[in-house]
């Protein structure tokens, strides 16, 4: 790796205003890697969707900070999502579909987005402390069929 | 960015959602939803050829919307013929709870 690998990091507070242009930004950073159009729009979706639960669900409309390290190296992309809200209290229900603390108008399906839509999922979490998710994804192309 | 134009007056509301539905633009969808509510409605329709982004939080308000205006028998149907936004309606199995417009 050493010197094939970019990094880009992004710190924004929690307002909703700012998750358009976070996704739109990872996904500029990740088209250096040869991405279908396709798959940046998953790699969008799955940006919005973690930087909303932290927007929504770690600082639960007050505002925090929210951070985005992106890096690409070896063929992939690496993007890991943190905030320092209130965390997950069990990790393994919050991924079951259809599984929400916020009951008015969600369905619970953004982390069912995240992990359809990224090659790889880690979800790293205290409670009172924060959230950190960390998601890769390589160009399908470059992917072995096993 | 999102733009709701009202394709069609009530009673048969058509709604064109243009740009990206999201938790940031929602709140333009709700202003537009809540100048509609009070009028006579027989059915609505939200089309989403126009739109390039949607996520859980965009589809979960459209679903809402569905539940909302069950209540007082007013079907709320989505009509698409965009394929990348299919594709995610078909993931989440939208069309199963919402039906075609
Ligand atoms: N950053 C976070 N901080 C605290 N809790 C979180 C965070 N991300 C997810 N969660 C928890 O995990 C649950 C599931 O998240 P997920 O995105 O799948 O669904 P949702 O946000 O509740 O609904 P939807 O994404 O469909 O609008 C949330 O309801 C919340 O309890
Ligand atoms: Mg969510």
């Amino acid at each position: 790796m050493g010197s094939s690998i970019n990094q880009l990091t992004m710190e924004f507070p929690s307002k909703a205003v700012n998750i358009g242009f976070a996704r739109t930004a990872v996904a500029m950073f990740a088209a250096q890697l040869d991405f279908t159009l396709d798959e940046l729009d998953e790699i969008k979706i799955a940006v919005s969707e973690a930087v909303s639960n932290s927007v929504i669900h770690g600082y639960k409309g007050t505002e925090g900070m929210i951070t985005i390290i992106c890096a690409v190296g070896e063929g992939a992309l690496e993007v890991q999502i943190k905030d320092e809200g209130v965390g997950i209290d069990d990790i393994e229900k919050a991924f079951e579909p259809a599984f929400t603390t916020a009951p008015k108008e969600r369905m619970g399906l953004g982390l069912v987005f995240v992990k359809e839509y990224m090659d790889e999922l880690i979800i790293d979490s205290v409670s009172g402390r924060g959230t950190s998710l960390i998601m890769k994804k390589s160009p399908c192309h470059n992917k072995v069929e096993v | 960015m999102l733009k709701v134009k009202i394709a069609q007056n009530p009673p048969h509301v058509i709604l064109a959602l243009e740009g990206e539905l999201d938790m940031a633009t929602g709140s333009i969808l709700e202003q537009v939803m809540e100048q509609i509510e009070s009028r006579d409605l027989v059915d609505i329709t939200f089309s989403l050829d126009g739109l390039n982004f949607i996520d859980s939080t965009g589809i979960g308000q459209l679903i809402g919307y569905y539940k909302v205006f069950a209540k007082r028998d007013i079907p709320v149907s989505i009509d698409n013929n965009n394929a990348e936004i299919e594709e995610i309606l078909a993931l989440i199995g939208v069309r199963e709870i919402m039906g075609v417009g």
